[in-house]
């Protein structure tokens, strides 16, 4: 039984997950030990790309200023590295 | 020789205004603002009549007022400037202008969603109209003239 809808927990390779057996066939991974990625889907979206679409909007922010429309933001290059940290752990 | 305000306006588009063709970027720092700032004013200035021997020395004037760059530091930054720039008009007994320049139609344009272009058209205005205030009197002749 496998599923990529809701929240879905990939444990890191070769730590310790408990497996709690439904019947003598399927069995469900209900503790871990270590994480590696976590998927996060529901109600059609995925939290992964909103997050990415929101550093991305982030990063084209311009606001008016006595000048006429400013730059996009100087620490722009913080929220694409922000990106990258959040690629660590969801997919 | 005269105050060409379009030279103005291009010189400040160029680094405020992302949809113009000349576009270099924006100043990264306060300092490259204000290195901008005032060498926009210094080549729109420096072909003033009278002509003035202080264009340089005037940008750089303008460069230590700008501070943070604040409206009241800019209006005090563009009476350095005058003033800088009156000391060598010679053969003149030149009076800078001297109500403070008033900036404030060129925020309403910015701050109310306006174009950079826009602001920068107004910007010229503004400074062209002030500048023009500066009077100049022939030491010889004793004719006033404005600066222009």
């Amino acid at each position: 039984m496998s599923s990529s809808l809701g929240v879905v927990l990939f444990p890191k390779v070769d730590s310790f997950v408990t497996v709690t057996f439904l019947n003598s066939k399927t069995g469900i991974v209900s503790n871990t030990e270590e994480l590696d990625n976590i998927s996060v889907k529901a109600g059609g979206e995925d939290l992964k790309e909103i997050l990415d679409d929101l550093l991305d909007e982030i990063n084209l922010i311009t606001v008016p200023t006595a000048w006429g429309p400013s730059g996009t933001p100087i620490n722009a290059a913080n929220f694409s590295a922000i990106k990258l940290r959040i690629d660590k752990i969801l997919i | 020789m005269e105050l060409d305000k379009n030279i103005l306006k291009l010189e400040m588009r160029s680094f405020v205004d992302k949809e113009f063709t000349s576009f270099d970027g924006f100043p990264s720092s306060l300092e490259e603002s204000r290195e901008a700032m005032a060498e926009a004013v210094y080549q729109y200035a420096r072909t003033v009549t009278p002509v003035t021997t202080t264009a340089e020395i005037a940008k750089e004037a303008m460069i230590s007022s700008l501070g943070d760059m604040s409206k009241d530091n800019q209006i005090i930054a563009f009476s350095q400037f005058a003033t800088t720039l009156a000391s060598g008009m010679e053969g003149f007994t030149a009076t800078p202008p001297q109500s403070p320049i008033v900036l404030d139609s060129v925020a309403i344009i910015g701050l109310s969603g306006g174009s950079s272009e826009s602001c920068m058209t107004e910007l010229s205005n503004v400074v062209d109209a002030w500048m023009s205030t500066g009077i100049a009197i022939n030491n010889s002749t004793g004719v006033t003239i404005n600066w222009s």
